[in-house]
């Protein structure tokens, strides 16, 4: 059974992989999300029936000296979650897609590459051993460029997908490096003899086991877009929108986060890593916050606020409350798939425009993509009774009362920009007035298969809080329901926070009070007076700092000038030209052709007797 | 059974002459196919459980040389055998166009004698064979080429052969050690291995380091190690399809089981001394051939490149001295025949329909070619060694191993996984994707035959990936003992119980008796003067 919720997405990734030339059939879709819904069921099962966690073996794969990788599962609390997460989300994602790709020619190619990403991260996340999730890390970073560059004709998507795997493939050297460091020092990949290793160990930034754990988030800052990794994903906005909302958003963004709490021995030993990972969370949202709010693409607002909320995740790992980072993890998956599904449903049904200076005033026209996409919209905002405001209070709290004020600092600031660029999103596309000219074929809802899925998520986000009731909550509530994410991970925990009652409210009164207010001014402002004149500050920030320009210039262009500079002078002059100058130069090179093909007897035996004479004086000579 | 294999493709070469044009190439085929069932039959007589050297024959052939025509097989080459004859249909195959006998005896002889150079344990036999393979090589580039043929094939020889002089200086000095310290002169790769060659560390002028690098040029260039390159691209970008994927795949690996077969257990000091020496041109040639096939816009030549970059990755693996780099190396070996084999092919035919290499004249294919974009875009995935397909697990291994081999800078080599990943899918970029470009002649898709060649080669490459341990499973004593005492290496005939001692003996065919009597008429006597 286990095996089935494993290959059955396999399966339909080869079935419909290998009838690709039927272009637009509509069993394909079917096919798709029959087999991504059917491991979901199993999942579920599962959950119903998983005490601790379960291991399955396949057969060994790589097995050289004391390195024995097998193709082993581990079945437990925290792998499971993240199943029901990616079979869930992606059989919502499956089934919407079959509207949304609906007329295109390689649908049935499509479906195949979004099983096949179901497939790897399945892999990923329930691998017992480090190479093996690295199957699954790679396998679904191929699956995101083969998805990016979807479109294929369009080079220019084309080049989005092949930036994001190339990045990636930076983060995956050094995840590589970091896998090596752990094998010479422990002789051993497997998760859970890494995570008994470490237990009750405390090791310096610069012991080789913290410089493995760095090297490893180094590829998990590739994977969740962090800093210095980040770029890739504003471009990966290029493929179709479901692919944006399941893997840029939803699920392959957040291996980086399972991947540090799957290992949380390891880095809960290494407490100075752990505040530098914090760090960079916090720099890391803000960073992107900001840039978020000066952005003009539907998708890539998105985006950016998808950076910034996997950087609170990394905030939350960063003081070691690891549930709380999970638990972010899921309300985010729901609520942002839920935005980008919003977002594919507009884009859908204003012919793929992405331009929200060119939207407005859409709610009347979308209204069943609007709700949803305000309860989205709130829960990203942080508000009650929204899933995200329990996730981000969760993270908020345990930054403050671990003593890291300062990353609390940011963690508010970005919250802050974050109600601004939410709210500016939403006056932009559902109110105001329209920026966009009426056609008998647009704008216009789609038909149920799209707004299903959006009523579903917009469940999820708005109830999925209750996964976790603050303390404060649960003192007040006469059932005093316990914190469910807590509890379910218990297994994953490395610290336990505390403090007072009153703090925890008036944190959490601040912050959505501010949050309310910023969002309140905003919606002011943009719904009145929208004559901004653009400054140049705000120029920085719609190009992002410039750091796309900064690449080009000084890592693209070199390198490729680099290898044709080194071609032309190095390998065609000083090396080629170097052996024909002490070879051929000696002997001129048409003499000896002519030489050799003279048919003269007399060269032919002069050879002989050469060769055989140097044999000779060898043996002779000792 | 050994010499079964390695004449068939021979004496099946020379019989096409005798075939009539119309059934040429079917005839091709089938001995082709003829050669690798033969090769197959090695599965059912090969044990895997040991080191030993098995199915051993033992000729005399030039007493007073001590050469004996001595063949066997053993983990090491096991694999080398069943690659070489695997790949002689597929070549068969793809040069259906040919219809000249020659062409076909060429590409059989170069089969026959490279059979030979992996199965032989004479050091003068396995010279003959190792540079008898460059005559049909030279033929197929002078004759089949393309425009710089002529520069390209005599390059190609002269350069080759130059360093292949090394080697038999090397192998003579050998033999001429063995004299000394044996008391009898033997041409025995098994004598040269007992044979204990002085080293002093640093020092130049000592046998062991002369003898060391002698060798290791000549292999350096057959490999090709950086900066011994130049002339494989050259090659590469003239020689016909089938010469191509045989340069890639077959004769190449002559020069990395060179390093395992001769350089590593009779010079393992001085291999471990200079290791630093290698790992660094490994390393070096890695990053600067990846840089290399970025620059190219020859399609074939960036294949060519991207092969001595990844074929880097042996001395990588060999020369980091563990168990795991050993693995690696040798399982490169094979996935990198399979993969550049498979990227040759499919240049080929994208060749034969555009006639054109350039890849700017490329774009926008896999809209008339899916087909054909799939193939080529798995085994690119193979090629850089992407976890699932081939090439991972031997890169894996093989950077696994160079890590622990101590030396920091080795970390530099995780670069060129990077790297591949730049050049080929740029590759795959230029020429499957984007707008189909003007101008260029609307191709069709893959067709049975093409078929034929390429499914072999996919599926291997995945299931080289999902399952190495089947394939190492037969070269897994071999490689464990060559890596646990390569100081001391010895390598003793293996006999299965029941069958002791007289079994070399009884393996004196009536031809070699034949050949020894008249050899003996000359009148050499044995201890006449050596």
């Amino acid at each position: 059974m286990f095996w089935l919720l494993l290959f059955l997405p396999l399966l339909g990734a080869l079935i419909n992989g290998l009838r690709f030339q039927s272009g637009r059939s509509d069993l394909s879709g079917w096919i798709g999300t029959g087999s991504c819904f059917s491991s979901f069921l199993l999942g579920c099962f599962y959950f119903f029936s998983l005490k601790g966690s379960q291991t399955f073996s396949f057969i060994p794969w790589i097995k050289v000296g004391s390195l024995n990788v097998d193709f082993s599962f581990n079945l437990n609390p925290l792998s499971l979650l993240m199943v029901l997460l990616i079979t869930g989300v992606g059989s919502l994602i499956h089934f919407y897609s079959q509207e949304y790709m609906k007329g295109d020619g390689g649908k049935t190619r499509y479906f195949s590459f979004l099983n096949l990403f179901v497939f790897f991260m399945l892999i990923l996340v329930l691998s017992d051993s480090l190479p093996l999730l690295f199957v699954g890390w790679e396998g679904v970073g191929l699956c995101s460029y083969l998805l990016i560059g979807f479109w294929f004709k369009d080079l220019k998507k084309v080049d989005a997908g092949m930036r994001a795997f190339l990045v990636n493939r930076v983060g995956d050297a050094c995840f590589l490096l970091g896998m090596f460091l752990l094998f010479l020092n422990f002789e051993t990949l497997e998760f859970s003899t890494l995570n008994k290793l470490f237990q009750g160990k405390e090791f310096g930034f610069f012991h080789p086991v913290s410089l493995a754990a760095l090297l490893l988030f180094f590829g998990a800052t590739g994977k969740s877009a962090q800093i210095p990794l980040y770029f890739w994903l504003p471009s990966a906005m290029a493929g179709p929108t479901p692919v944006s909302a399941l893997i840029h958003a939803a699920t392959m963004v957040t291996a980086g986060v399972y991947m540090v709490v799957r290992l949380f021995g390891l880095y809960g030993a290494c407490p100075e890593l752990l505040s530098l990972i914090g760090w960079v969370g916090g720099v890391t949202a803000f960073f992107a916050a900001l840039v978020a709010m000066k952005q003009w693409d539907f998708k890539k607002v998105l985006a950016w606020s998808t950076i910034s909320q996997l950087a609170y995740m990394f905030m939350a790992l960063g003081v070691g409350a690891f549930p709380s980072g999970i638990f972010h993890l899921l309300t985010h998956g729901f609520f942002k798939a839920l935005l980008f599904l919003c977002a594919g449903s507009v884009i859908h049904g204003m012919g793929g425009e992405q331009d929200i200076r060119k939207m407005g005033g859409l709610r009347k026209h979308f209204p069943k993509t609007f709700w949803p996409f305000l309860i989205g919209a709130l829960s990203l905002m942080a508000l009650p009774p929204f899933s995200g405001f329990f996730s981000k209070d969760d993270i908020l709290w345990s930054l403050f009362s671990s003593g890291s004020y300062g990353l609390w600092g940011l963690a508010f600031l970005t919250a802050l920009c974050t109600a601004f660029y939410v709210t500016r999103l939403t006056v932009f596309v559902f109110f105001g007035k329209e920026n966009f000219k009426v056609s008998s074929h647009f704008p216009h809802e789609g038909s149920f298969v799209l707004w299903v899925p959006l009523m579903i998520l917009a469940f999820l986000s708005l109830f999925s809080g209750g996964l976790g009731i603050p303390h404060l909550f649960s003192e007040i509530l006469p059932t005093h329901p316990p914190h469910f994410i807590s509890l379910w991970l218990k297994g994953f925990t490395v610290k336990t926070f505390t403090g007072s009652l009153l703090t925890e409210g008036l944190l959490m009164g601040s912050s959505v009070l501010a949050s309310l207010i910023v969002a309140g001014f905003t919606a002011r402002y943009f719904l009145f007076s929208r004559s901004a004149k653009p400054q140049t500050w705000m120029k920085v920030l719609e190009k992002a700092f410039y750091v796309d320009q900064f690449l080009r210039d000084f890592i693209v262009v070199p390198f490729k000038n680099l290898s044709r500079t080194l071609y032309e002078n190095i390998d065609n002059r000083l090396i080629r030209g170097g052996v024909n100058i002490l070879v051929l130069q000696t002997f001129s090179v048409r003499k000896v052709f002519s030489a050799w093909q003279n048919g003269s007897i007399h060269s032919y035996a002069f050879y002989f007797v050469l060769g055989l004479g140097f044999l000779l004086t060898l043996v002779f000579i000792r | 059974m050994l010499s079964l294999l390695v004449f068939s493709p021979v004496i099946l070469g020379i019989s096409l002459f005798f075939i009539p044009k119309k059934y040429l190439k079917f005839a091709a085929l089938g001995g082709s196919f003829l050669c690798f069932l033969l090769s197959l039959s090695l599965f059912y007589f090969f044990e895997p459980s040991t080191a030993q050297l098995q199915m051993v024959q033992k000729i005399p052939l030039i007493p007073f040389l001590g050469m004996n025509y001595f063949l066997g097989v053993d983990g090491l080459s096991f694999w080398y055998v069943l690659l070489t004859a695997f790949l002689l249909p597929l070549t068969v195959l793809c040069s259906w166009k040919q219809n000249q006998p020659l062409y076909f005896f060429l590409l059989f002889l170069l089969c026959g004698t490279v059979l030979g150079t992996f199965l032989s344990f004479d050091s003068l036999l396995f010279f003959l064979f190792f540079d008898m393979t460059l005559i049909p090589l030279f033929f197929l580039i002078y004759l089949w080429g393309g425009k710089d043929r002529v520069y390209a094939a005599f390059k190609f020889l002269i350069y080759t052969f130059f360093a292949s002089l090394f080697l038999l200086v090397a192998l003579v000095t050998l033999m001429l050690i063995s004299k000394q310290s044996l008391g009898y002169l033997s041409a025995s790769l098994l004598d040269f291995y007992k044979l204990d060659l002085v080293f002093v560390p640093g020092g130049f002028l000592n046998t062991q380091t002369l003898l060391f690098f002698c060798c290791a040029l000549a292999f350096a260039v057959k490999t090709p190690l950086f900066p011994f390159h130049t002339w494989l691209p050259l090659a590469h970008g003239e020689a016909p399809t089938a010469g191509s994927v045989y340069l890639a795949a077959v004769v190449l690996k002559m020069g990395t089981y060179g390093w395992f077969r001769l350089v590593l257990p009779l010079f393992p000091e001085a291999s471990l001394y200079y290791s630093p020496v290698l790992l660094f041109l490994a390393v070096l040639g890695l990053i600067y051939a990846s840089l290399m096939a970025f620059a190219q816009t020859d399609l074939k030549k960036l294949i060519a490149y991207s092969s001595v970059a990844h074929i880097a990755f042996v001395p990588l693996g060999i020369f980091a001295f563990n168990v795991y780099g050993m693995y690696g190396g040798f399982y490169q070996t094979l996935t990198h025949a399979i993969s550049s084999a498979g990227l040759f092919l499919l240049v080929g035919l994208l060749y034969e329909r555009t006639h054109t290499r350039e890849m700017g004249c490329y774009g926008g294919l896999s809209k008339t070619m899916p087909w054909c974009a799939l193939m080529f875009f798995i085994i690119t995935l193979s090629s850089i060694a992407l976890p699932l397909t081939a090439g991972f697990v031997s890169e894996f291994l093989t950077l696994l191993g160079s890590y622990l081999s101590g030396e920091k800078w080795v970390w530099f080599a995780v670069g060129g996984v990077v790297l591949s990943a730049v050049y080929m899918l740029n590759v795959f970029q230029k020429v499957f994707l984007g707008e189909e470009k003007q101008g260029l002649k609307s191709p069709g898709d893959l067709n049975k035959r093409e078929f034929a060649i390429l499914i072999p080669l996919v599926l291997l490459v995945l299931f080289m990936g999902v399952f190495p341990n089947v394939f190492l499973k037969y070269s897994r004593a071999s490689l464990e003992k060559l890596s646990a005492n390569y100081s001391n290496y010895q390598l003793e005939v293996y006999l299965p119980d029941g069958q002791k001692k007289k079994v070399v003996e009884s393996q004196r065919s009536s031809f070699g008796k034949f050949f020894q009597k008249n050899i003996n008429k000359l009148n050499f006597t044995k201890g006449d003067k050596f």
